[in-house]
C-alpha cells in the first residue's frame, strides 16, 4: 500500500498544555499535511480544548483527567472506530519532531512492524536527560529487551506509531498511567512486532513533564510491577 | 454477661437493622448486605454466648480474650480494604472506559452538527 492511500490519524495527548498545543498542531499541519490530527483533551483546566479547536481540529474532551495511557488509549479508540491504517502519538509540547512522521511509518507501510518507536537512543546525538531519568531509561529498556528478546534502546519514548493491528490491540488493552515498557511488552505477547527508527528530540516548549518531583519515584515501581504481571500471565495471542 | 458484652450485643444488632434498613432503602447492593449480616451476626453471637469466644480462644491459644477480638477485628478490616481496594480498582477501569465513550460519542456528535468547527477541517478522511 502506498503512504497516499494510507488514512494516517495523528494522536495528540494534552493535558493544560495551552501554550505549546497551538505551535505543535500548526507544525504537524506544515510538515505531514497528508495526516489527520486528533487532540485529547485529557481533562485540561485551561484553554487547551478551544485554541486546538481554533487551529481547526478535531478535539476529544475527556471529562475528568484520565493519565496519559488513559488518554492516548482514547485517540487508538477513535483510529479503530474511523478504520484508519496508521495512528501516531506526538507529544502537544513539542518534543516530538513532526519531520520524522515519515520515516516513523515508513516500516508500517513496508509491513516490517506493527509499532514504530522514534528512539532518541539511535540518534547520533541524543538529548541530554537527567541522570535519574536517563538511568530509568535505561533500565526499562534493558528489562523490556530481556523480556521480548530484542534490543529496545528507548522503551519510554511518547513518540510512536502504530499499523491497524496494533491500534485494534491497544483500543482493548492499554495501561492508565504510565504505557511505556508496559505498552510495549504486552503488544509483544500479543505477537506485535516492534522496531524502533532514530529520532531526535526537543526540549520541551512549555507545560511541566508527566513524570517530576514524587512520581518519579513512584514510576519505577508501578512499572517494575506491571512488567512482573505480565511475566506471570498467559500469553496473549 | 458484662456490660461490655452488653454493649456489644446491642452495637451487633443496631448494624444488623441499619444493614437491613440499607438494603430496603435500595443502598446497598444483595453480596455486600449478605456479607454485613453474616458480621454482625457473628458479633452478636460471640458477645451473647461467651462460651463460644472461650471455645475459640482455647483453639487458638490466646491468652486473654480481650487480645483474641482484636486480633480478630484487625484481621477482619484489612480483608475489608483489601477487598474495597480491588472494587476500586475496577470502578476506576469503568470509570476509565465511559470517559472515553463519552470524548469520542461527543466529538461524534459534534461531527454532525452543521457549522462546527471541526467540520472545517478539509483534509478529514472521515466517512
Amino acid at each position: 500500500m502506498q503512504k497516499k492511500d494510507l488514512k494516517v490519524l495523528v494522536i495528540v495527548p494534552a493535558h493544560n498544555e495551552e501554550k505549546s498545543i497551538g505551535a505543535t498542531l500548526e507544525e504537524i499541519k506544515e510538515k505531514a499535511p497528508f495526516v489527520d490530527i486528533i487532540v485529547v483533551n485529557d481533562g485540561s483546566t485551561d484553554a487547551t480544548a478551544e485554541i486546538a479547536q481554533r487551529h481547526r481540529v478535531k478535539v476529544l474532551n475527556l471529562p475528568i483527567n484520565l493519565g496519559i495511557g488513559g488518554a492516548v488509549q482514547t485517540g487508538f479508540k477513535y483510529a479503530k472506530l474511523k478504520s484508519y491504517d496508521i495512528a501516531i502519538q506526538i507529544d502537544a509540547d513539542g518534543q516530538h519532531d513532526p519531520s520524522y512522521i515519515g520515516s516513523l511509518i515508513k516500516p508500517l507501510v513496508e509491513g516490517t512492524a506493527d509499532i514504530v518507536i522514534g528512539s532518541r537512543y539511535l540518534d547520533k546525538d541524543p538529548i541530554e536527560a537527567p541522570l535519574i531519568r536517563h538511568m530509568g531509561i535505561k533500565y526499562f529498556s534493558w528489562l523490556t529487551s530481556i523480556i521480548i528478546g530484542y534490543k529496545i534502546t528507548d522503551c519510554t519514548s511518547g513518540y510512536r506509531a502504530l499499523n491497524s493491528r496494533a491500534i485494534e490491540y491497544f483500543s482493548n488493552n492499554y495501561p492508565v498511567d504510565f504505557p511505556d515498557a508496559e505498552a510495549l511488552i504486552m503488544a509483544h505477547k500479543a505477537g506485535l512486532k516492534i522496531v524502533e527508527v532514530p529520532v531526535k528530540f526537543r526540549k520541551r516548549s512549555a507545560g511541566k513533564s508527566s513524570l517530576r518531583s514524587l512520581r518519579l519515584l513512584y514510576y519505577p515501581l508501578k512499572e517494575t510491577l506491571a512488567i512482573l504481571k505480565l511475566i506471570t500471565k498467559k500469553e496473549d495471542h | 454477661m458484662s456490660h461490655a458484652l452488653q454493649l456489644a450485643t446491642l452495637t451487633g444488632i443496631a448494624i444488623l437493622l441499619y444493614v437491613l434498613y440499607l438494603y430496603r432503602k435500595g443502598k446497598l447492593k444483595e453480596d455486600l448486605t449478605i456479607m454485613w449480616i453474616l458480621i454482625s451476626v457473628a458479633i452478636i453471637l460471640l458477645s451473647a454466648w461467651t462460651d463460644l469466644l472461650l471455645v475459640i480462644n482455647w483453639i487458638v491459644g490466646a491468652s486473654r480474650i480481650s487480645e483474641l477480638v482484636l486480633a480478630g477485628f484487625v484481621a477482619f478490616l484489612l480483608i475489608i480494604s483489601i477487598y474495597y481496594s480491588a472494587s476500586l480498582s475496577e470502578l476506576a477501569e469503568q470509570n476509565k472506559k465511559l470517559a472515553q465513550e463519552i470524548a469520542i460519542l461527543k466529538a461524534l456528535i459534534d461531527e454532525d452538527r452543521p457549522n462546527n468547527l471541526n467540520e472545517k477541517d478539509g483534509r478529514s478522511h472521515e466517512s
